[in-house]
Parts: C-alpha cells; sequence; structure tokens
C-alpha cells in the first residue's frame, strides 16, 4: 500500500515535469504554426521589415534561431535557449524578455502572496461556519451573495472602485506602482485598492469551495456521531474537518494560488499595477509576442510550481498515513 | 420461444473445476473451488461478504474471467465456445445483481430495459410478440404494466427487483443465479420475491443458485449447500445434513450466529 | 422547474431579446448622435461614450457578440469535454491513461493566460474566440464527465449488458452518452457563463473581434480612452452590470439544473 502510495506521488511529479514540457512546446509550435514568417513573431514587425531589406542581418537572425534547421533540432535550440534563460527579446521594450519578467514577478507576488494567505485565511473560517447548518437563512443569503461576486468581470469591479475611491472621494491613486523610493505609506496607499479587491474575490472563492466540502463532511456519520455525543464546534471543527481535510486544504492552496494569479492578471490590468499581468497587456496591445510568451510562461511555471509543492506537503502530511498510527 | 439450435433441456449442467480468481493488487478472491448445478436443482452458496461468493457467481455467467482453472456449460468451454454456442450461453444463464440501485438504466423507461436482451439477440419477431410475452412474464411476477411506464427513479425497490427479475426470466433462462436477490428489501418483501423466484424455478424447471449469507434462507430454499469461507468451499452436501451436523468449526460458527 | 430555473430563464430570455433587437437598430429604433461623454438624458438614456455614440444602442449591439460567443465557445468545450471525458472514463487502459494525463496537464495550465497568447496570435474574430474557448475550457467538463463515465463502467446495468453480449459501441451510444448528458447539460449551462466572462476579459485586453463589438469592447474602450479617468461611469457601468447579470443568470440556471439532477439521485438512494 504504501509503495503504491509513494510511486503515485512520483508519477504525479512527473506529471508536472511533463506540464511544464507541454507548456515550452505549446511557446514552441505557436509562433511556427501560424500563418506567415515566424520571424514576425519573434521579432516583431520593425525588425522583420528591415531584415528583409537586409539579408544579412536575416541571415544572423535566423541563424541564432536555427530556422534554417529542422523543426526537431529548432526544439532543441529552443530548449538550450531557455534552460540558459534566454527568453527572447522584447522588440516593444528593446530589452530581454527575462530581464523584464524578473523585474516584475516581485510586482506581481507582493499582490498575490499576501492576499492568497489572507483570503485563505478568511476564506476558511467563512466556509467552515457557511457549511454547517448551511440551511438557515442569513448563511443561504451569504453563500448566494458569494456566488454571484463570481459572476463580476474583476476589471470593471477595479473600475467600479476606481470611480468611487480615486474620483469621488479623492482616497487612492488611480493607479500605477508606488515609486521605486516610496516608503511604506505609500506602498500602501498604492496596493490598497487592487489588494483588498483580489481579497473579496479570492475569499469569495476560496469560502465556496471549503462550504461545499464542509457540507459534505458533515452529513458523514462520524460527524452526526461527535454532534451527538455534545462535542463543541470548535473540536469538531478541527479534529474531524481540518485535520481530515490538510491534504486536500493544501490543493486547494495551491489551486487557488492559481486561481489567485489568473484572476490577478486582469485586477493588474485596471490599476495599471505592473505585475506580470500588465506586462501582459502591454505585450499584446504592441504585439510583442516574444514578452507575451515570456509573462504566460512565467505565469504557468509558477502556478505548476505552487500545485507541486502542495502535492509535497501534503504527501508528508498525509493524515490518513498519520491517523492509521492513531488508531 | 425456441433458439436454433437449442440443445435438448435434460443434460444441461453448468460447472466450474478449479476455479481460482486473483484481482489486480494479489488478493485471491477464489482459491480452486468446484462446483456444479443440473437443470432443475436449488443450491445456495452460503458466505459472508467478501467470502467471494459473488466473485464466483460472476465469473459463473461468463462476467469475469477466472485466473485459472475452467468454466464448462453443455460440456463446453466457455472461452473455447463458438459464436453460436457463446450466445446460447448468454442467453440461457442469467444473473440478478445484488443491488437494484443501477441494475437497471435510470434514463431508460422500464419497459425498454426490460425488453433490452430480447431486442439485443433479435429473439422477437414481432412487437405484438414482445408485448404478449412482457404481459404474461409480468402477470407471473406481479408487476402492474404501468409501473414499466416509469424510470427506476420513480418506482420502489421491490418493484424495481421484480423488473430485474422478469428480465432475466423473459429469457427462459436454464440456469438462474441469483445474488443476494432481497438483502436490500425490507423482509415482508423478501419473502414475496423468494416465493416468486421459486415459484419461477420450479415452473420452468430451472436450475437456480441462490447466494446469501442468510442460513435460515438456504434452508427454506435449497437442496444442496454450499458454504464459502474466503474463496473456498469448507463443505458442502446436502442443505439438511450439512446443518444438522456440520464438520467444519466455520459452518459451526455460522449456525450458532444465527441461532442466538 | 424549480425557483432557480425559473428566475434563471427570464432573465436569459430578456437578454436574448435584446439580442434580437440588435438586427432592427436603424430600421425599427434608432438612436440618435449626441456629444462626447453626454450624461444620461431623455434623448440618450444612458447617455453616450467618447465618439458621442448612443450607450443603449452598444449595450443592445454588444448583446448579441456577448451571447453568442458565450453559447457557441460552451457549446463547443462541451463536447470536447463530454467525448473525451466518455471515452477516457469508459475504455480504460491505454487511451484512458493518455487522455487522463492530457486532462492532467491542461487543468494545471492557467487557462486564462494561455487563451490570451492564443487570442493574440490568432487574428482577432468572432470564431477565433470561439475557438480558443471551445479549445481551452473542456478540461473540467471532461473530468467531472469522465468520473459518471467510471462510475457507469462498474454500474450493474453495464455489466449485464457486457455478459449479455452487447457491443461496447452499443453501450457507449445508448446507455453511457444518455446517463452522462445530465452532467454535460448542467456543464453546459454553466461554461456559457463561464464564456461569456472570457469573452469579456478577452475583449477587455484588446483582443476582441473589432468588427463584432461586445460588453467587452465597451469596457476596453472606456479604459484605454479615458471615460474612467473623465468620470463618465454611464459608460463602463451599463455593460459591466449586463455582463454579471447574464453570466449570473446561467449560473443560477446550471444550479437548478444540477439541484435536479442530486434530487433524482437522492429520491434513487431513499428507495433502496
Amino acid at each position: 500500500m504504501k509503495s503504491f502510495k509513494k510511486s503515485s506521488f512520483f508519477l504525479k511529479i512527473l506529471r508536472y515535469g511533463f506540464t511544464i514540457f507541454i507548456i515550452i512546446s505549446i511557446n514552441f509550435i505557436l509562433p511556427r504554426m501560424m500563418p506567415g514568417d515566424p520571424l514576425v513573431f519573434l521579432f516583431g514587425e520593425e525588425v522583420y521589415g528591415a531584415a528583409i531589406r537586409n539579408p544579412q542581418l536575416l541571415q544572423s537572425l535566423s541563424e541564432k534561431y536555427g530556422l534554417d534547421k529542422s523543426l526537431s533540432e529548432q526544439f532543441l535550440i529552443y530548449i538550450g535557449n531557455i534552460i540558459n534563460g534566454d527568453f527572447g527579446q522584447s522588440f516593444s521594450f528593446g530589452r530581454s524578455v527575462a530581464e523584464i519578467i524578473a523585474e516584475r514577478i516581485p510586482l506581481t507576488l507582493m499582490l498575490t502572496i499576501p492576499s492568497t494567505i489572507l483570503s485563505l485565511f478568511i476564506g476558511t473560517l467563512l466556509g467552515l461556519s457557511l457549511g454547517f447548518n448551511s440551511n438557515s437563512h442569513l448563511k443561504r443569503s451569504v453563500s448566494s451573495f458569494l456566488i454571484a461576486l463570481h459572476s463580476i468581470p474583476s476589471y470593471w469591479f477595479a473600475m467600479l472602485l476606481l470611480l468611487v475611491f480615486s474620483l469621488w472621494l479623492n482616497l487612492t491613486p488611480t493607479g500605477g506602482a508606488p515609486p521605486k523610493d516610496a516608503n511604506i505609506i505609500s506602498i500602501l496607499h498604492h496596493i490598497a485598492l487592487p489588494f483588498s479587491l483580489l481579497t473579496i474575490l479570492n475569499i469569495a472563492y476560496i469560502s465556496i469551495i471549503i462550504r461545499g466540502l464542509t457540507m459534505e463532511i458533515a452529513e458523514e456519520p462520524f460527524v452526526m456521531t461527535a454532534r451527538s455525543k455534545g462535542l463543541s464546534w470548535i473540536k469538531l471543527r478541527i479534529r474531524h474537518l481540518l485535520l481530515p481535510s490538510l491534504a486536500p486544504f493544501l490543493s486547494l492552496a495551491a489551486m487557488e494560488l492559481g486561481f489567485a494569479f489568473s484572476g490577478a492578471l486582469l485586477v493588474e490590468i485596471a490599476f495599471s499595477w505592473p505585475g506580470i499581468g500588465y506586462t501582459m497587456w502591454q505585450a499584446v496591445v504592441e504585439r510583442d509576442y516574444p514578452l507575451l510568451q515570456g509573462a504566460f510562461t512565467a505565469v504557468s511555471l509558477i502556478v505548476v510550481l505552487a500545485n507541486a509543492i502542495a502535492d509535497v506537503l501534503s504527501y508528508i502530511f498525509d493524515p490518513r498515513i498519520r491517523m492509521g498510527e492513531n488508531e | 420461444m425456441k433458439l436454433k439450435n437449442e440443445p435438448s433441456r435434460e443434460d444441461v449442467e453448468l460447472t466450474a473445476i478449479n476455479v481460482s480468481k486473483i484481482y489486480g493488487n494479489k488478493t485471491l478472491a477464489l482459491d480452486r473451488v468446484n462446483f456444479s448445478i443440473k437443470k432443475g436443482e436449488r443450491v445456495c452458496i452460503v458466505g459472508e461478504s467478501g467470502s467471494g461468493k459473488t466473485t464466483l457467481a460472476k465469473i459463473l455467467c461468463g462476467m469475469i474471467p477466472p485466473t485459472s482453472g475452467e468454466i464448462r456449460f453443455l460440456n463446453k468451454r466457455i472461452d473455447e465456445m463458438s459464436e453460436m454456442e457463446r450466445r446460447i450461453f448468454r442467453i440461457k444463464v442469467q444473473y440478478i445483481p445484488q443491488l437494484p440501485d443501477l441494475a437497471l438504466d435510470p434514463t431508460w423507461y422500464l419497459y425498454d430495459s426490460l425488453v433490452e436482451p430480447l431486442r439485443i439477440h433479435k429473439l422477437i419477431a414481432s412487437k405484438q410478440e414482445e408485448r404478449d410475452l412482457v404481459r404474461e412474464i409480468c402477470e407471473m411476477i406481479g408487476i402492474r404494466m404501468e409501473v414499466l411506464m416509469r424510470k427506476p427513479g420513480n418506482v420502489s425497490g421491490g418493484e424495481l427487483q421484480r423488473v430485474v427479475i422478469a428480465r432475466a426470466i423473459l429469457l427462459m433462462p436454464y440456469i438462474l443465479i441469483a445474488d443476494e436477490p432481497t438483502s436490500m428489501l425490507d423482509p415482508s418483501l423478501q419473502a414475496k420475491i423468494i416465493k416468486i423466484l421459486l415459484d419461477i424455478q420450479s415452473k420452468y424447471n430451472m436450475g437456480m443458485i441462490f447466494i446469501t449469507h442468510d442460513l435460515e434462507l438456504a434452508k427454506y430454499v435449497s437442496n444442496r449447500i454450499f458454504i464459502m469461507f474466503k474463496g473456498k468451499f469448507v463443505e458442502s452436501g446436502l442443505t439438511n445434513e450439512v446443518l444438522i451436523n456440520p464438520h467444519h468449526s466455520y459452518t459451526k460458527s455460522l449456525i450458532l450466529n444465527n441461532t442466538s | 422547474m424549480n425557483k432557480m430555473e425559473i428566475i434563471g430563464i427570464s432573465i436569459i430570455s430578456c437578454i436574448i431579446f435584446m439580442a434580437l433587437l440588435s438586427f432592427g437598430i436603424g430600421s425599427i429604433i434608432d438612436f440618435p448622435k449626441s456629444k462626447q461623454y453626454s450624461p444620461p438624458s431623455i434623448q440618450n438614456p444612458l447617455g453616450t461614450d467618447d465618439l458621442g455614440d448612443d450607450i443603449l444602442e452598444l449595450l443592445i449591439i454588444g448583446s448579441r457578440t456577448s451571447l453568442l460567443v458565450g453559447f457557441l465557445g460552451a457549446l463547443f468545450s462541451t463536447i470536447i469535454g463530454t467525448i473525451i471525458g466518455a471515452l477516457s472514463g469508459f475504455f480504460r487502459g491505454v487511451l484512458d491513461d493518455v487522455l487522463g494525463v492530457i486532462i492532467d496537464v491542461f487543468l494545471v495550465i492557467p487557462a486564462l493566460p494561455l487563451m490570451i497568447v492564443l487570442a493574440a496570435y490568432l487574428s482577432p474574430s468572432f470564431w477565433n474566440i470561439v475557438i480558443v474557448i471551445g479549445l481551452l475550457w473542456w478540461p473540467t467538463t471532461a473530468r467531472l464527465v469522465r468520473a459518471r463515465a467510471w462510475q457507469l463502467k462498474s454500474a450493474p446495468f453495464i455489466e449485464s449488458l457486457l455478459a449479455l453480449g452487447a457491443s461496447k459501441t452499443y453501450i457507449v451510444f445508448k446507455h453511457v452518452l444518455p446517463n452522462v448528458l445530465g452532467i454535460a447539460s448542467a456543464r453546459f449551462i454553466l461554461s456559457v457563463s463561464h464564456a461569456i466572462l472570457i469573452e469579456a476579459g478577452l475583449s477587455f485586453i484588446g483582443l476582441g473581434d473589432p468588427t463584432n463589438p461586445s460588453w467587452g469592447t465597451m469596457l476596453h474602450f472606456a479604459m484605454t480612452r479615458g471615460a474612467l479617468l473623465y468620470g463618465a461611469w454611464w459608460t463602463f457601468i451599463p455593460p459591466g452590470l449586463a455582463i454579471s447579470i447574464t453570466s449570473l443568470a446561467f449560473i443560477i440556471l446550471g444550479m437548478g439544473l444540477e439541484q435536479r439532477q442530486k434530487l433524482s439521485t437522492r429520491s434513487m438512494e431513499d428507495i433502496i
């Protein structure tokens, strides 16, 4: 049994490796699959125009990316470049993609990680309390409200917040990141709106999932028995709910990080918060494909990594093994 | 209803010889089991859940293959049968599953589920013939025709179990395997269903295998009994003899538990 | 019909009516142009945008694209997800392993960024957005359908059909597909809601079809052409509200359908 668990664990990790491979392959295939010269996608219209007039430049660019070689050789060169941290040149910024991404990831993390931690905490408590005796009127309307939040576009929500807090009340800036040498007050001033919005959306997402899990577990016989034995709410929740669901909770946390990242993309755009999402937007506007792909790769890698870490953690903390020892 | 090449009815025998079954993760479900039943016999296989009785039942009717050993029907190994012989085996050995839940497709009307086996094997020439046969069988088993116009979600467990039985009987099997056919029903219904099964058995002179954990039931329905424990038959013989004078300690404990 | 289904269907009917109304613009109904950023008035009930175009008119035109893209994108993704899920769940072995890995991989890759990348490579058009949603929004559906098909595979009625000698193709078409249809249709309704939000998101970023403006396109222009900074709230509150209400209506309808499913299986359990 244990060896079986172990092997399925390694299979999972292997699967993440495969996922990364697929992400890189998608990035490789897309510019080469689309109609037109892949050079346009790799260097942008301007360079491409110049290169066509200058055969020597064209030659050197082609050679650098191995475009004159077979697809499989190109793929090897591509992977080699990525391993060396070379994601190409952003033609709208005129700098290397890796540099831009490295500059902007911290801004996204600054927004998403505290928001994820806070919303996991609040969302879990909220979800637990909504899941027990879920039929009460108040709890049902709160749940409905949280579900309704899912159908509000985050960027539109952001626009409303900007309208009220920046334009009408003049409390916050209309967007953008704090300047480089900003003090803590200024940082908080800038981050307040995007952080609050992201956290509200994350709480809505997490609490609905936790509520569902709780409602399932609350119907199980052992919880019923525990309740009839008069076990206090807090103890019951911790002993029968939090402990056994630690592993699913961790994978939820990882999924949630993925969700937070995707959600943060659009929130960043609306607040002009120059993280990865805003970078993707800039890349789309300029049709700066290398930058777009770099940003996509960065987001995906972070999400895959978060999932993998959660799997490792839930393997270490697997409560089924621990509970087996207790019995 | 007669099939082409239908065998003469008297020499029908279903046999398991040295049958073992090992499931994927190396659990031995059946360990060199020998078993046989002839037409007209009533045989009980008694054992606790997990003893391997359902596995044996499914192997006997060809639902799952044995890991080793052979199943013979009409003196022919079922894995060496021709298409024609296999078709006869599939029609003439019928299995009634344990759970009425999902025993029939929840999206189908009961009537369609009931006649589906007939249609799959194209045993019926006309709609009229089909309807007459259904009416006859339903009358015998006690199914009201309007029940057949519903889906499984809208009928009671007892009605569902009757339809499942009718579905097997429609094919006029020689051997009928009933796997705990009443374990999910309440006691008053149990007796009715058992009576229906016994009536059918004697009317068509079928061979019937009852699979149960209930010794009282076994005593009531069967002439011969097999006691199964951890994938083996620990004792077998005439029901009365085995139950009055058990040899194996497991049988003794079963009898003790049953009377207490 | 339960209460949720009635609410959902009523709202959706209104939106469909609005979309049909868009075909009458210019002939049956007409919206006068006005000066830039006029606030709501009798002449322009929802005001005008930076070009002086009537917001209500844009809203009605936008409903067509939003609804159609949502519907078609959801349809394609549900069909793909149902087929992959049913095949993977019912046929075990290599096919299931391969499809299972594909499902898992696409569940992990964040969908929205991938859609942005794909949409940026394809030229922005109505059908390309439908294709992007169809190609990338199926994994959850596939996972749910697969779990159901997996369950069915060991259901007694399937086992007995196999023992009766029914062919696998017969079983898949006559029994497996009807049984996953309930889940697939509930998923389809929820997917319409998601697809409407995705289309709006892609259009907001600027990847929408310029010739078929949607509600997302209106938000895109409000953001990029300065309506927000001008304080012209009437330009972006209506389309955002429309997206939210429509998407919510489909969620409510989907939950209503799901509840009905649960009820039917629940009553099933009660019998036994």
